[in-house]
């Protein structure tokens, strides 16, 4: 046991706390505040106007699409890291980080260098009409190549961890691979996928760097709410931009309580 | 069913696990692949088993190649050595894994699986255990739901990869001798791997002893026991006191130890060492011997014994009854004067 005396003990977590809360907690109770400083009806109002719910819409669209995409990607990478030697692994591993250390700006860049007017398939897409840059093709590869590592990285140490014998058992019971997968690998891995699949949804909703790059900003049409936000606080329209954050503010608040609701059940599972 | 193993070779990215190993497994039998681990003797089982691939040889069941069988369909039955549960399922569903992820048309009724895990729980002894998870079992009732989870898909071999391995002595030698007894009662060919000489021993029918990717020996227990092929065998079934000689007229001799008992064949004479058992010494006090007593333990009937012998590096091992060191009067510093009355020349 830790053997410090109290008074140092009590002083380090009361810094702690002390710290969280004007880091952390100030800021989040201070949108709460504003968005709410002219009542709740305004409030409510805000949310209902018409280019709010449209990026309310996009934002929950783009998120499904792109955690769902990562989903499967992912547990598919982190399946071929975790239970196959190749040639080759590192060098996968370094790419499926990649997002995590490139700035989002750049993310975004990179779609418009290839997809825009002026790009490798811009001419070529022109011509059949696929709109991918200011549209919601282009907001979702952006979205997707951010978040792409929050499920792989999850799931690579515990597959890892749980090494092959599980599948290698239930093959040689007869099990085809799609009953391995599902009665077997996907239990296993179940708590952390999920918690994969919650961190990634949080980072799609609030994704505002490569977004803004491929989006366009058009209103009601190309914003996500990340986007809107930042739109209805340059308006000086700050009860609006306050009262969209709060949502994604909310978002955190669920994102973290399911995360501990989780952390909890696996401590008992 | 018999199985042969023919010429199998495998490397694992330079490691060469097998070389050329051929094997041949008789319908009914519970053979033994025992080594020190790297010997190869999983790699061997889970070719055979389809969970590996050979790079070059054949594996024949019954005389047919199952190469191109994968190991969903060779059916045959494995054991993991850390059990491989189905953690997030019951003893009940574990055992029946094999038989509810059948296609339909050959799966049993829900009634007839059910009999059926009922029927190999009590096999296995572990019926009232039934509903449990496999956290909540201890080790030697986790590698009984293996067993009678690989048993219900009634395989044609069972396979067992160091299955006792994990668990304390006592459970380890129950189990063992259930296996035995099993495969009297079953007639079901069983492999199982073991790096355990003391296992092998006491329950297969026929040993093979594997080092660095071959095989050394394949024999009864008795027979390779009593004539080891090689100084590998030798020391690896039992430790063996390694006697460098010195040879005058065709007959061995050393030093400080009488080898006069032991006889060899003519094409061994010249050969350097013997390798003689600890209990294959005799061992009595005598004021002229020239050995020393440097270290006793004797802990219930057998005692150890280390004698220091000039000229040897190792001080001599011997084992005796117990009852025959204190008649003799044999403490830590006495003099003694060995005999060897067996030994293998290499």
């Amino acid at each position: 046991m830790n053997r410090d005396p109290l008074p140092i003990r009590i002083l380090l977590i009361a810094l702690a706390f002390l710290v969280m809360a004007l880091l952390i907690g100030l800021p989040l109770i201070t949108v709460f505040a504003q968005a709410l400083s002219k009542g709740w009806g305004e409030y409510v109002l805000a949310l209902l106007d018409k280019t709010t719910l449209s990026a309310i819409r996009l934002t929950l669209i783009t998120a499904l699409i792109s955690v769902t995409v990562n989903l499967v990607f992912g547990v598919m990478a982190a399946w071929a890291i975790a239970k196959y030697e190749f040639r080759g692994k590192s060098f996968l591993l370094t790419l499926i980080d990649l997002p995590f250390s490139v700035s989002p700006v750049i993310a975004g860049l990179v779609f418009v260098l290839m997809f825009g007017l002026q790009g490798w398939f811009g001419p070529a897409l022109q011509g059949t009409g696929i709109k991918i840059i200011f549209a919601l093709p282009g907001i979702v590869l952006a979205t997707m190549f951010v978040t792409f590592p929050f499920v792989a990285r999850e799931l690579i140490p515990l597959m890892q961890e749980q090494g092959t014998e599980d599948e290698e058992a239930a093959v040689s019971l007869g099990a085809s691979g799609f009953q391995t997968f599902f009665l077997v690998t996907l239990p296993n891995i179940k708590w952390g996928l999920v918690y994969g699949v919650l961190l990634c949804n949080a980072r799609a909703m609030g994704e505002f760097g490569a977004v803004s790059v491929v989006s366009g900003h058009i209103r009601g049409k190309t914003n996500t709410m990340p986007l809107h936000v930042e739109i209805l606080y340059n308006e000086y329209n700050f009860t609006a931009a306050f009262a969209v954050a709060s949502l994604l503010a909310l978002l955190a608040f669920v994102t973290l309580a399911a995360q501990s609701l989780l952390e909890w059940k696996k401590g008992h599972a | 069913m018999s199985i042969d193993a023919i010429d199998i070779t495998k490397d694992f990215d330079g490691f060469v696990a097998l070389k050329s190993v051929s094997l041949s497994v008789n319908r009914g039998e519970l053979l033994a692949l025992l080594g020190p681990s790297g010997s190869g003797k999983t790699t061997l089982l889970r070719i055979i088993a389809g969970l590996e691939w050979p790079d070059a040889g054949d594996v024949r069941i019954e005389g047919k190649s199952v190469l191109r069988v994968n190991a969903r369909e060779r059916g045959v039955g494995f054991v993991f050595q850390h059990y491989a549960l189905f953690r997030h399922m019951t003893v009940f569903d574990n055992v029946a894994f094999g038989l509810t992820v059948r296609t339909r048309h050959l799966r049993p009724s829900k009634a007839d699986i059910a009999k059926r895990v009922h029927e190999l729980l009590e096999l296995v002894q572990i019926e009232r255990l039934v509903k449990r998870y496999p956290s909540e079992l201890s080790g030697g009732q986790r590698q009984r739901v293996a067993l009678a989870r690989a048993l219900a898909i009634e395989p044609i071999v069972l396979l067992l990869d160091e299955p006792f391995g994990a668990l304390d002595a006592k459970v380890r030698k129950e189990l063992r001798r259930w296996l035995r007894r099993l495969n009297e009662e079953t007639g079901m060919t069983s492999i199982f791997v073991t790096h355990d000489q003391e296992e092998a021993m006491e329950i297969a029918d026929r040993v093979v002893v594997m080092s660095q990717g071959r095989i050394e020996q394949i024999g009864k227990p008795a027979e390779i026991y009593e004539n080891p092929a090689n100084p590998f065998v030798c020391e690896f079934l039992g430790s063996a006191n390694r006697i460098p000689l010195t040879w005058a007229d065709g007959k061995m001799a050393h030093p400080a130890i009488d080898l006069d008992a032991i006889t060899v064949r003519p094409a061994l004479v010249g050969a350097e060492n013997i390798y003689v058992r600890p209990h294959d010494i005799d061992m009595v006090k005598d004021a002229a011997g020239v050995g020393t007593v440097r270290f006793l333990s004797v802990v219930g009937p057998i005692a150890r014994v280390d004698v220091e012998v000039a000229g040897l590096e190792k001080p001599v091992e011997v084992d005796m009854p117990a009852h025959r060191l204190t008649r003799a009067g044999i403490e830590v510093g006495a003099p003694v004067r060995l005999t060897a009355v067996k030994g293998h020349v290499y």
